[in-house]
């Protein structure tokens, strides 16, 4: 942040203004390219930046509402179903008795196994998760509205409400598209239930899994061995228990001559000169963000222009209250290449490459479901290639390793190993748009 | 006789039971769907109860709906805070009183969601049919809306609306203010269908009422969206019982699976029990009943047969003293001297009470011959006209001693397929008769003739005759003329049912002719001429 | 001529036996199946009379046991049961006749002369047909012919007319008669010559008061002349 951009955080304190600032989201709004050049359109890109603070002791983190949806059709059978419940249990014993935890199970029917209940009442639980047997068809949407239903029963803005849904397969009984899942997970969302899908092999549906979570704001991940079901299970642990924002919600006000192109990676509301965009939660010490493209107008070497105002409302859970945190950013025009490249913010300018590359990334997954194998191919490679020079001029380690992802990609689209690639791929691709941290 | 008893005893317990079991199928079935009728009616109680709380979740939602939708202004950015917040609502859009679209407005700012809602409903807007005036009122002010576009308002007004688009059915809510805005929001369908399944049991549901059943929530092309319930119907089974869903789900329907063998088994039961135990009952006891008749009949049957039986050896064991008495006698009557008449006299009765024994001893084996069906003939070539002689001279003393004269007319001495035995019989017992009945008679006169293959012997004597009364029955077993003539008189009563029996084995009749006087037994064989 | 009377009953045997030797045949008895077969072996008789119901060895199986040698030996049945005859006529085992009992004296008589006859016709034993006065005497036939009438004839009778015929006019004494028709070792009785030549006069004299053919011989015998 050695930039020049400016960063207004006024804190509007609503409710308790005596809390000290450790307890305050960070919001950084920046510029890839804070200086452009005079006199000419062009587009940059926005960052609102929101990392979460650092919770005082353990103690004190956010109490959990969560709901374990565990598929248990007959896919599940053997060192699925074992690892997923002992994924479960290990999971569990990471709460403590502010947590409220239940247990869904489903195939064709869905079964409530553990009725949401403080996560102290242990032994309830993991007779619950044992009773858990494979067998049966796959009612995903079922079990998911199931398990809201459980988070509902102790819905709290104070707590971490999520539906964490384990599946290894394609939802055949009920709604089965990823649109309809998707709309449930934009529904949970604005009730505050986020749902984590973690997709377990090869069978299942990842663009269902992944709009789910992303519609919720969840995360999605996928799991192509059932040996490391336990280690992804407890790094969302990690992440639910270290919660210390939600209901984010970031409004870019563009000034007049500064047109807002598109949001990249999230989704988000543009109206006119207005971008609004939610975040369920942040967590603690995790980075997440929102990138803008925006359409700069011509501008004079004299006159700064005022890019953006942005508003951000969050509910902290350390302070129990609504805060709010404005920001406003402004270019600067040059009429040396020289100065614009020297100012460039490498750091937002490597998320905004980074969001690209996997804008495209989705554009070949894309491209392969329609049998374009060979387009595919090429904007993959393109990408990699992108995504090198970029990581040159950046010094980037990750854009070179995304460049690598790529070119691994592009060599993974024969049918053989298109169904794990793809999976693989989503899973990446949710990972850099959503910023998650595993 | 015994398969004949045991197939009137069959008939005796299958016949009614017969009736009573297609009395008793036909009382179960009407029973069973009665209990059926009954037991759906449980079912879709069950489902008009659920259909019940599903009604309430939908006036939740209104509830719910009507507050998103009090908007306090018509602000685009207020009502996207709004969609931010709300749930149930996808989008909401407000429409003027002129009937256009204020929000979101066609060509305005708007967000891609916006976009995507316009796109989505444009059908509804395009159509010209405005969902939110009812139809009947629609009807009647078409020229008017077309004219001065007036429309009825009603504050307060408020509807569902479905359409199709995309993935499936879609959802409008939409309320009219006092001031003519409609303000509607195309409905979370995900979120609403998400919360009826959320209301609904889950699959190990208990407090079902039935112990095994499915129930499924289907969508308009049958496709389960949701179920429950321990029973796995069987792919292709139609349910039991289906019920709509209150508006604005009627698309979609609850299908009541339940066992077959369940719906008869859940009520039915006890009756169909009852019916089952009531024959089997009655079933058993006819039977027993017939099994009693029939070892009580079978009983006396065997009696009777082992009294034939008993009779048979009897007889027989009597043949061999009477062989040795009359051979005796007769080897007697050689050594014994012409002139000794006395002497003679008594080994001629010697003779002929030897043959008379005899005689009844031959009608009471053939009776019982008769009666085991294995009576038969045995015809050898033979001459009529000998064997009667035979059986007169066996007869000979005996009506000497009575007076009686015998007269012989016609001739039947052609040699012909005959049983002698049987003729000797018939013959023998005829006059026996004669010798028995017609103790004043002085003629007996054999009439005798024979052709082609018949012959015909008319016996008659000038005696009592037989009574008109008795014609009939005098062949028939056991019977006797019971008047003063037979007293003393000893027989079995067995002597013409024999013979007409033996007559009839041989192709022919014996009858008793009616004449004014004495009684006339005419005899027709046939007795086809020995070749050769 | 020799018979082999079978028969249990022992006062029928008996019967049975006077009658044939009456007749003028030897007799063999036996009162049981078994007996039956040896005497059978033993004396080879011309006639076997066998009654069907005996204790070890049934009738039939008698009849099957000498048919295996003796294929011609006439067999005359006796049965106490009529529906025997069935088995006796249906079972072919070529049994010649039957007598039911009860049975009287004429009737055996009739069908053992008529078994022999068929016997001896068919063993054609060569008796060369003689007349006696106006009979015509047929040996193998047992009868004699005057003129139409046919006249039934013991195998006794045969030879009482066979030897009377030979000496004629000679006055046979009833000693030679008994030594030559009834055989040494019968007993000899007056009374049962002269009832048999009573009998026998019956039969073939036309008057039988006053005899043509066998005259008396008072204090002596009997003539032919």
């Amino acid at each position: 942040m050695k930039t020049a951009a400016t960063m207004i955080a006024t804190t509007l304190l609503t409710a308790l203004p005596l809390v000290g600032s450790a307890a305050q989201v960070k919001l950084d709004v920046s510029l890839a390219n804070p200086v452009l050049i005079a006199g000419k359109k062009q587009t940059t890109y926005l960052k609102v930046g929101l990392t979460g603070f650092e919770m005082e002791g353990k103690s004190k983190r956010t109490p959990a509402n969560i709901a374990i949806v565990i598929d248990r059709s007959g896919s599940m059978q053997g060192d699925k179903i074992k690892q997923a419940k002992e994924a479960a249990r290990v999971a569990i014993s990471r709460l403590n008795g502010n947590d409220i935890v239940s247990v869904v199970a489903y195939d064709d029917t869905v079964s409530v196994l553990v009725p949401a209940t403080k996560a102290s009442d242990r032994e309830a639980i993991l007779a619950g998760i044992d009773r858990i047997e494979a067998g049966g068809s796959t009612a995903l949407f079922a079990g998911v509205s199931k398990g809201a239903e459980e988070v509902r029963k102790f819905l709290t803005r104070d707590r971490v409400n999520r539906v964490i849904l384990l599946s290894d397969g394609l939802a055949n009984v009920g709604p089965d598209t990823p649109g309809a899942l998707g709309e449930l997970g934009s529904s949970l969302v604005k009730e505050g239930i986020s749902v984590t899908t973690l997709g377990l092999g090869l069978g299942f549906n990842e663009d269902l899994m992944s709009l789910l979570a992303q519609r919720s704001d969840g995360n999605h991940a996928f799991i192509e061995h059932s040996k490391d079901l336990v280690k992804i299970f407890n790094y969302e642990f990690g992440d639910v228990l270290s919660v210390v924002a939600q209901e984010v919600l970031v409004t870019i006000n563009c000034a007049e001559a500064v047109r807002p192109v598109k949001v990249l990676g999230r989704q988000a509301d543009i109206a006119g000169q207005n971008v609004v965009a939610s975040i369920n939660q942040l967590y603690s010490n995790q980075e997440k963000y929102l990138m803008l493209e925006v359409e700069i107008p011509e501008g004079s070497v004299k006159k700064p222009l005022d890019v953006a105002n942005v508003k951000v409302t969050y509910a902290n859970m350390s302070t129990k209250t609504t805060d709010t945190l404005t920001s406003a950013v402004a270019v600067r025009f040059t009429e040396s290449e020289e100065q614009v490249v020297q100012k460039r913010d490498k750091v937002v300018l490597e998320a905004a490459v980074m969001q690209v590359a996997t804008e495209r990334n989705i554009m070949a997954t894309q491209l392969r479901d329609e049998g374009k194998v060979e387009e595919a191919q090429k904007l993959l490679i393109f990408n990699a290639g992108y995504l090198q020079q970029q990581a040159g001029e950046l010094e980037s380690e990750q854009l070179d390793s995304y460049a690598g992802d790529n070119r691994d990609d592009s060599m993974n689209l024969d049918a053989s190993s298109w169904k794990a690639r793809r999976k693989s791929m989503r899973d990446v691709q949710y990972k850099n748009t959503t910023q998650r941290s595993y | 006789m015994k398969r004949r008893l045991v197939f009137i005893l069959g008939l005796i317990v299958l016949l009614p039971l017969t009736v009573l079991v297609g009395f008793g199928i036909a009382v179960a079935r009407q029973e069973k769907a009665r209990a059926q009728s009954r037991y759906e009616q449980v079912l879709v109680g069950r489902l008009s109860d659920i259909n019940s709380g599903i009604a309430k979740l939908v006036e939740v939602h209104q509830r719910e709906l009507l507050q998103i939708l009090e908007l306090p202004t018509f602000e685009p950015d207020r009502i996207r805070a709004q969609v931010r917040t709300s749930r149930l609502a996808r989008q909401l859009f407000v429409i003027a009183p002129t009937g256009d679209l204020l929000h979101p407005q066609k060509g305005g700012v708007l967000t891609a969601e916006e976009r995507a809602f316009l796109e989505r409903t444009e059908s509804l807007w395009e159509s010209g049919e405005s969902f939110w005036i009812p139809e009947e009122i629609a009807a009647t002010s078409k020229k008017r809306a077309i004219k001065g576009r007036k429309r009825v308002i009603r504050a307060n007004d408020s509807g569902w609306h479905t359409w199709f688009w995309g993935e499936g059915l879609r959802l409008i809510f939409w309320v009219r203010r006092p001031t003519g805005h409609i303000v509607g929001a195309e409905v979370e369908r995900a979120a609403m269908m998400s919360d009826v399944i959320a209301q609904l049991p889950v699959a190990d549901y208990t407090r079902t009422p039935l112990p095994k059943g499915r129930i499924v929530l289907v969508d308009a092309q049958s496709r389960p969206l949701y179920q429950w319930g321990a029973f796995q119907p069987a792919k292709g089974t139609l349910p039991t019982v289906a019920q709509n869903l209150p508006a604005p789900f009627t698309a979609w329907s609850l299908h009541y699976f339940v066992p077959a063998n369940g719906i008869g088994a859940a009520l039915g039961r006890s009756a169909i029990f009852n019916i089952v135990t009531g024959l089997s009952a009655l079933a058993l006891s006819l039977i027993a009943l017939a099994t009693y008749f029939y070892r009580e009949s079978s009983r006396d049957m065997h009696e009777a047969s082992r009294r034939v039986t008993f009779v048979n050896q009897v007889s027989h064991e009597l043949k061999t003293p009477l062989t040795n008495i009359r051979m005796y006698a007769e080897l007697l009557e050689q050594r014994i001297s012409e002139e000794d008449k006395r002497c003679r006299s008594y080994i001629d009765v010697l003779v002929a009470e030897t043959q008379r024994l005899s005689r009844l001893i031959t009608n009471v084996l053939t009776f019982a011959t008769q009666r085991r069906g294995n009576l038969k003939l045995h015809p050898k070539t033979a001459c009529v006209d000998s064997v009667i002689a035979n059986v007169i001279a066996s007869f000979d003393p005996a009506l000497r001693a009575m007076g009686i004269e015998v007269v012989l007319e016609g001739k039947a001495d052609r040699p012909v397929a005959l049983d002698v035995d049987a003729l000797e019989q018939i013959l023998g017992n005829i006059i026996s008769n004669v010798e028995k009945y017609a103790t004043q008679a002085t003629t007996l006169r054999l009439h005798r003739e024979q052709h082609a293959g018949t012959t015909v012997v008319t016996v008659s004597d000038d005696g009592p005759g037989v009574p008109a009364a008795q014609r009939d029955t005098i062949f028939r077993p056991f019977v006797r003329l019971s008047n003063k003539l037979t007293d003393g008189v000893s027989g079995t009563g067995i002597g013409l049912t024999i013979s007409r029996r033996l007559a009839m084995l041989h192709g022919g009749t014996l009858s008793l002719v009616p004449t004014a006087s004495g009684a006339t037994f005419k005899l027709t064989l046939k007795t086809p001429e020995a070749n050769a | 001529m020799k018979i082999l009377v079978a028969e249990d009953d022992r006062l029928t045997r008996q019967g049975l036996i006077d009658i044939f030797q009456d007749e003028g045949y030897e007799t063999v008895a036996a009162a049981n199946g078994k007996e039956a077969l040896a005497r059978f072996a033993e004396a080879v008789p011309d006639v076997v009379c066998l009654d069907i119901m005996m204790p070890d060895i049934s009738g039939y199986d008698v009849c099957r046991e000498i048919r295996r040698t003796h294929d011609a030996v006439p067999i005359l049945f006796i049965s106490a049961k009529s529906e025997e005859i069935d088995k006796v006529l249906g079972l072919e085992m070529g049994a010649d006749d039957y007598i039911v009992k009860p049975f009287g004296v004429k009737e055996v008589i009739a069908r053992i002369r008529a078994v022999t006859r068929r016997h001896a016709r068919t063993q054609k034993f060569g008796e060369e047909p003689f007349t006696i006065g106006d009979l015509e005497v047929l040996p193998d036939e047992l009868r004699a012919l005057r003129d139409d009438d046919v006249i039934e004839l013991s195998v006794r009778d045969v030879s009482i007319l066979k030897l009377l015929a030979g000496n004629r006019g000679k006055v046979l004494d009833r000693d030679t008669i008994f030594n030559t028709c009834w055989g040494l070792d019968y007993m000899p009785n007056s009374r049962t010559l002269d009832q048999h030549i009573s009998q026998l006069r019956k039969r073939i004299e036309l008057d039988p008061k006053h005899p043509a053919i066998i005259t008396t011989v008072h204090n002596a015998g009997y003539r032919y002349e």
